[in-house]
């Protein structure tokens, strides 16, 4: 038999020990109850963007394991920060944390590198010299389905596009392959609407220039072997 | 290529790139998955409403390895050097301090005695 204190004290305390409970099991933004299902979204999400991130990546960086590390980064800020999010919010913020990532990244490895050159030694593992297709085909696989997707003009546009400037590059590829409206672009990239279009147009008349160059090349070879 | 205009070479560009990831091998398939499932445990284990659970914990240890040092803090740092001057130089004692003294003699002489009974001494041991 409770006392008459005790019982006034489990009417008190009582309703703030369910609300705890309640907003403890829910959490704050949901994540305690929806755990299984956010993570079998997010899951879903990433498995559907991971190759062309990854592909993006290693444009940017040139190399496949350092490009894996700051995939796996990113997939790691997503979940854990943005998880609670709406999964329409997702695809821009993903690419956003992306590019930020690659940058600190590309950063840190430029002063890396201006240090190590300065003491003379050449971290040769991480090198990010080589032809852009070779990096490609040496981070992606370079099996017959792949010589095939490189084969001829396909080559000379992948090069093309491996050469653009990053922005540049990441413009044409959110807009083109991801389909982004130019809202959602600019937050991927972090910059205004008419920058993105800015970067856009220029991507497509470098893209041009460069693949009259790289084809004009490939005519030259082309007589002089016949020659 | 200058006859092509601008939205072939979008649309080929884009073609090519959706290509190349289409052609990703197995073994760079398999090794985004494996960081896939990797980020999401890791996101998990940060995200987790059990997190408390460990950082508690290793909160409050914090907090008492601060108070340990603060409270260890004059200890380590020794008596106060006025204090130990005004100290006198010789203990003194009083006669109950005295006499306590001497049980104390007392009860060693006698435990050496019963030690001494305890030694074998046919042995030929010596103290």
């Amino acid at each position: 038999m409770a006392s008459p204190t005790a019982e006034a004290l489990d009417r008190t305390i009582g309703p703030v020990l369910v609300a705890f409970r309640v907003e403890y099991e829910v959490g704050e933004d949901g994540l305690a109850a929806a755990t299984d299902e956010q993570r079998q979204a997010m899951d879903r999400f990433l498995a559907g963007v991971e190759q062309r991130a990854y592909a993006m990546t290693v444009m940017s960086i040139r190399n496949a394991d350092d490009a894996l590390d700051v995939i796996q980064d990113a997939m790691i800020t997503l979940a854990s920060k943005y998880g609670h999010r709406p999964e329409t919010e997702w695809a821009p913020l993903f690419f956003r944390i992306l590019k930020n990532k690659t940058t600190d990244f590309v950063r840190r490895r430029n002063v890396k590198d201006r240090l190590f050159g300065f003491f003379g030694v050449r971290d040769d593992e991480h090198s990010v010299e080589g032809d852009p297709i070779d990096n490609l085909k040496a981070a992606m696989g370079d099996s017959p389905e792949m010589q095939h997707a490189l084969s001829g003009t396909r080559a000379d546009l992948m090069a093309a596009l491996a050469m653009l400037p990053d922005r540049q590059r990441d413009a044409f590829l959110l807009r083109e392959v991801e389909g982004f409206p130019v809202a959602d672009t600019a937050v991927a990239m972090g910059c205004s609407e008419s920058s993105v279009k800015t970067h856009y147009s220029r991507a497509i008349t470098n893209l041009r220039e460069t693949m009259t160059e790289l084809m004009d090349d490939d005519d030259a070879a082309m007589k002089e072997t016949d020659g | 290529m200058t006859e092509k205009s601008d939205n072939q070479l979008v649309d080929e560009t884009a073609a090519t790139f959706k290509a190349v990831v289409e052609s990703t091998d197995e073994i760079t398939r398999a090794r985004l998955q494996a960081a896939r499932r990797s980020a999401l445990d890791a996101a998990d284990r940060n995200t987790s409403p059990f997190r408390w659970q460990r950082t508690v914990p290793g909160a409050a240890m914090a907090a008492c390895l601060v108070v340990g040092v603060l409270m260890l803090t004059p200890v380590l740092d020794g008596p106060d050097p006025a204090e130990v001057a005004s100290l006198p130089l010789m203990p003194v004692l009083n006669e109950d301090d005295m006499a306590v003294v001497q049980d104390l003699e007392l009860i060693e002489e006698l435990a050496f005695v019963a030690y001494l009974a305890e030694l074998d001494f046919d042995d030929g041991q010596v103290l």
